[in-house]
């Protein structure tokens, strides 16, 4: 039932076949002296060695000038399901954070961690650094799955140290099989001439990026419906049972393209736990690779895939590469999709603090010096780091005795201080990179957003909602990276300095947001803002989030 | 240079005669009979013709161009030690050129030192003097024409004589000498004007080609020359002043051929060793080889400090790349890495391939610093010769120097 004649594939298909496993000439690029650019095919491959390549959009005018290229850098992706570091791999990330890049440590919305600005000649000591970490960057981009995501507070449920051990076995199941990470970057000699066997990813690999998410409700601080494939944990007298399954989530849109749009997965049924759920989220990716838009990347993820065939006909065939039928979904239910900030115990009486990392970005800066708390933290080896889904960071699994030795560093660096001064909405706010290094990016984002949120403060203030935890996500284009379709308040960069103003998502990640406004520029979207936050707060029912507000007003359909 | 002599009235004492790459025979042959000649008493010695000259300013021979300045920009980005200028000075004549030639520019001195020094002598600035060369007021000649900066120990000793002063042997500037050892009154110092030298022009590689940039333009490649003197960071006069120039400025240069450092016929293959602003005849070699489509192999060793900020002129080597024009590129950055790599080290990296272009007739050029650069350089040559030739000291000598005989070895260092 493929569509695709051999002539109609995109170019990135035949780079992928003819890579012989993702090698490409990434050795020969990196030797290239004269430029700190890989060559062009092998741009496209190194995504699925965990890398982008990119150059400094506000320095590209300046440097043509002076007749020197491009100040092209490498981001650097890490693999980490469910977004987990010890200690001692904290200290290790911040040594190479300073060593190889910008220096910042930023914690992405997928719970891994990125590293910006790495030349081309600092790419092979950044990965054998990290590699005596124990860590790697496979497949952590590229048209494969990528970092698979999974509830990030062991606080919140008892079950969740068993539902982390799925993000685990699903990354390890999903990883190429390829030899290539390890002989390019770690200098692995290459043991025969063949190329390895694949049965999942063949040569082919997926026709586009693959996410998958697991939520453990009654939270969804992962987004799980934002995800091609994501699992609701299934809980029955305290027992982990099984997953809802879902498939055909993905928030990326083309300004103008209207056979792009965002979607939230569908939920097909039920898999008891284990063996069947693995095997069930494989076939759905065996399905993608063998039905999945292989001419036109923009109609590539699976959620085009499913739109295609029907969620019937997904289903049908779901099943019969499972060889098992999926049973009905049970019922669950998701109340918040928030970072719960502070202190909190767990059942086995271990302690969790939930720190508020404003976009990420773990850095030293003015208001507070919070890369050198979390070494000094790190360093004190009574705790590890989770990342959660709304880019914050979790202090994790600290016992009892040594709570107060943590809790004397907050005081420090005035970290304590820090959680209660910034307001709900920054809080509950997400922005993606965008510039000055997304090449895709239109306007900014994560640069911008801390600014503009100190601009709609005022107006919560005056309104009275100063404490109403209203999800505002800012990306720099519609493929939204910040997960800006799935907010009450989206701001979709249309140009430079203008947005589309996006509403009506509701809180918890099961509706999406509407266009409301186009190409704003600032005061454009601080006058809809009170205005519609004014109607909000005046005409609301009682316990209404604003994106159910504005829905049942039909101020946007 | 026969026909010269003859255009002039020159007799001829003997017949000319050319000699090529196999000259030494024929040469000493020449030689002895000149001497015979020469060596009787009664020879035919023509009277000198002495033409005057009268353009007194400039020196006798010398064309220079009026031209202005059409593009000045640091090369080097931001977080540099360094500053390179590239500028592009256009005229509104044909410049008659060659790749490898060189341009000489006299630098005005910095109006705030001249300042300095009009205020500590008390001078009236508009006052006129005749010296040697020029006629002009105390501040053009202090500007235009007088070297004020690190005076000779000669002219220093002329200021101990004229101003009464105990001065020990140093060199310094004018403006420390006058505030340190002042002189009595404004005439003293008119005096003092008249002992100074002219500034001297300073020479810079011609970094375009006229064939590939047209015949009104050319360009030069200049690095801000810094040093310390009285722990002070101090810059080269006439590198500070090309990189302060702004574009529409006036700047007068003239060409200065330089012979032994010209492109081999267009089949020939070319090895070019030129860190820093020794890209600059290089960059000229290229474009003129692009433009006009010689068919000979092009390799280049180019060097400096730091990838990103310091590879002059890289988007153009990366275009020479790509179209062919450079066969091959070896760079080498010092400090991109723990321990110091430079130019040489890649030679030696390569030293069989180096030598057998050169076996197969390829020509060598060095451009940039003297020392070390030139001198490591060169030895590496050697010792490349001695390795990959199986030479002994003297044989890779000999054979360095029929190279440079033969043209094939040409040098273009300061
Ligand atoms: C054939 C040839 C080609 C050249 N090509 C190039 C080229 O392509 N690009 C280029 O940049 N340069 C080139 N040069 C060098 C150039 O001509 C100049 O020498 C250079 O720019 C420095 O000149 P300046 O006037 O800036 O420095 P100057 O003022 O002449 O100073 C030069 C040096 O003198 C000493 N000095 C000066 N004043 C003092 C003081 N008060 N106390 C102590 N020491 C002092 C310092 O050591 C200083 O480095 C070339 C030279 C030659 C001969
Ligand atoms: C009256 C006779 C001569 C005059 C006026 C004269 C003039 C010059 C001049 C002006 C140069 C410099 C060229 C330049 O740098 O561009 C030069 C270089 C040279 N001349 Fe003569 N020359 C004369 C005779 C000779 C003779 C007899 C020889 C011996 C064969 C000779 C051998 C050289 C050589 C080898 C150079 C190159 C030196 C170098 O490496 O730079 N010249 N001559
Ligand atoms: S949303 Fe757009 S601008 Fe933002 S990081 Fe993603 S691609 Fe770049």
């Amino acid at each position: 039932m493929s569509l695709d004649k051999k002539e109609q594939l995109s170019p990135v298909e035949r780079i992928k076949t003819s890579s012989r496993g993702l090698r490409g000439t990434l050795t020969e690029s990196l030797t290239d002296a004269h430029t700190g650019s890989l060559r062009d095919d092998d741009q496209n491959l190194l995504k699925f060695h965990g890398m982008y390549q990119q150059d400094d959009r506000d320095r590209r005018e300046e440097r043509s000038e002076k007749k020197l290229e491009w100040l092209y850098s490498f981001m650097i992706r890490l693999r980490l399901p469910g977004g987990f570091l010890r200690a001692d791999q904290w200290l290790g990330l911040h040594h190479i954070a300073g060593e190889y890049s910008t220096g910042t440590i930023k914690i992405t919305t997928r719970q891994t961690v990125q590293l910006h600005g790495i030349l081309k000649s600092h790419i092979k000591p950044t990965i054998q650094s990290f590699n005596t970490l124990a860590l790697d960057s496979i497949a952590a981009c590229g048209d494969v799955n990528r970092n698979v995501t999974c509830s990030a507070h062991p606080g919140e449920s008892p079950v969740h140290e068993e539902v982390f051990t799925y993000a685990d076995r699903i990354s390890s199941m999903a990883l190429p099989k390829t030899r290539a990470y390890y002989e390019v970057w770690l200098d692995e000699e290459k043991l025969a001439e063949h190329t390895e066997e694949d049965p999942l990813y063949q040569d082919r690999y997926l026709p586009r990026k693959f996410k998958i998410g697991i939520a453990i409700p009654p939270n969804n601080d992962v987004d799980v419906l934002t995800n091609d494939v994501g699992l609701i944990a299934i809980v029955e007298n305290g027992e982990l049972v099984g997953f809802n399954i879902a498939a055909g989530g993905g928030l990326s849109a083309t300004h103008g393209n209207p056979s792009t749009y965002p979607r939230l997965a569908t939920v097909l049924g039920f898999v008891p736990k284990g063996d069947d759920t693995l095997k069930a989220v494989y076939e759905i990716m065996t399905i993608q690779r063998d039905f999945g838009n292989r001419s036109d990347r923009k109609l590539a993820r699976l959620k085009y895939t499913i739109d295609r065939m029907t969620v019937e006909g997904l289903k049908k065939e779901l099943e019969a590469r499972c060889g098992f039928k999926l049973q009905e979904a049970r019922h669950y239910q998701f109340t918040s999709r928030r970072d719960h900030y502070g202190w909190k115990q767990n059942h086995k009486g271990l302690w969790y603090y939930t720190l508020f990392v404003e976009n990420g970005l773990v850095r030293d800066d003015e208001k507070l010096p919070l890369k050198t708390a979390m070494y000094e933290i790190a360093q004190t080896g009574k705790c590890n780091f989770r990342f959660s889904g709304n880019q914050n960071l979790i202090l994790a699994d600290i016992s009892d005795s040594d709570k107060e030795a943590i809790e004397d560093l907050f005081e420090k660096y005035g970290l304590g201080l820090h959680n209660q001064n910034n307001s709900a909405i920054r809080k509950n706010s997400i922005a993606c990179v965008a510039f000055n290094t997304c090449p895709l990016a239109l306007a900014e984002a994560q640069r911008y957003l801390p600014t503009l949120i100190t601009k709609i403060e005022p107006i919560l203030e005056k309104y009275q909602l100063k404490d109403d935890e209203i999800t505002l996500r800012m990306t720099g284009c519609p493929n939204g990276c910040g997960r800006s379709p799935a907010a009450e308040i989206g701001l979709i960069g249309t140009s430079y300095g203008f947005y589309n103003l996006h509403i009506g998502g509701d809180r918890n990640g099961e509706r999406l947001n509407i266009k409301y406004r186009d190409s704003l520029d600032e005061s454009g979207i601080l006058s809809e803002l009170d205005q519609l936050l004014g109607l909000y707060a005046s005409n609301r029912k009682t316990a209404e989030t604003f994106g159910d507000f504005v829905i049942r007003e039909k101020l946007v359909s | 240079m026969d026909a010269r002599f003859k255009s002039f009235g020159g007799k001829a004492l003997l017949p000319l005669r050319k000699c090529d790459v196999d000259y030494e025979a024929d040469a000493k042959e020449w030689f002895d009979e000149l001497l015979q000649i020469l060596s009787k008493p009664s020879a035919t010695a023509a009277q000198p013709v002495v033409k005057s000259t009268t353009i007194a300013a400039k020196p006798a021979g010398k064309k220079y161009y009026a031209a202005k300045v059409v593009t000045n920009i640091n090369l080097n980005d931001r977080g540099s030690r360094k500053q390179t200028f590239h500028i592009e000075l256009g005229t509104s004549e044909d410049i008659i050129y060659e790749p490898g030639d060189t341009i000489g520019i006299v630098p005005h001195n910095r109006a705030e030192v001249v300042n300095r020094i009009l205020s500590l002598t008390g001078i009236d600035p508009n006052t006129e003097i005749q010296t040697a060369k020029v006629k002009a007021s105390v501040k053009e000649l202090l500007t235009k024409h007088l070297n004020i900066c690190y005076l000779l120990s000669s002219t220093m000793k002329k200021y101990a004589g004229i101003t009464g002063h105990e001065i020990p042997d140093i060199r310094m500037d004018l403006v420390d000498l006058l505030r340190i050892y002042p002189v009595k009154e404004a005439s003293q110092f008119v005096e003092v004007i008249k002992t100074l030298l002219a500034i001297a022009p300073r020479l810079y590689s011609v970094a375009s080609s006229p064939e590939a940039h047209g015949r009104q333009e050319i360009h030069i490649t200049v690095a801000k020359d810094r040093f310390l003197a009285q722990d002070e960071q101090r810059y080269g006069l006439c590198s500070e002043f090309l990189g302060d120039l702004v574009v529409g400025s006036d700047v007068s240069f003239y060409v200065h051929k330089d012979k032994h450092f010209k492109l081999p016929a267009p089949e020939k293959d070319v090895i070019m060793i030129g860190p820093g602003t020794g890209v600059a005849p290089f960059r000229s070699f290229l474009a003129h080889r692009d433009a006009t489509g010689a068919t000979g192999r092009n390799w280049f060793f180019f060097g400096e400090q730091l990838f990103v900020t310091d590879f002059l002129y890289q988007t153009e080597i990366q275009n020479f790349l790509a179209t062919g024009v450079l066969t091959r590129l070896d760079l080498a950055f010092s400090r991109d890495q723990q321990e110091k790599i430079y130019v040489q080290h890649r030679m030696q990296k390569h030293a069989a391939e180096l030598y057998q272009w050169i076996k197969d007739g390829a020509s060598v050029f060095i451009s940039g610093t003297k020392d070390p650069m030139s001198k490591d350089v060169e030895n590496c040559l050697l010792n490349i010769f001695k390795e990959q030739g199986q030479l002994n000291d003297e044989e890779a000598n000999k054979f360095l120097e029929t190279l440079r005989k033969e043209g094939r070895y040409g040098k273009d260092v300061y």
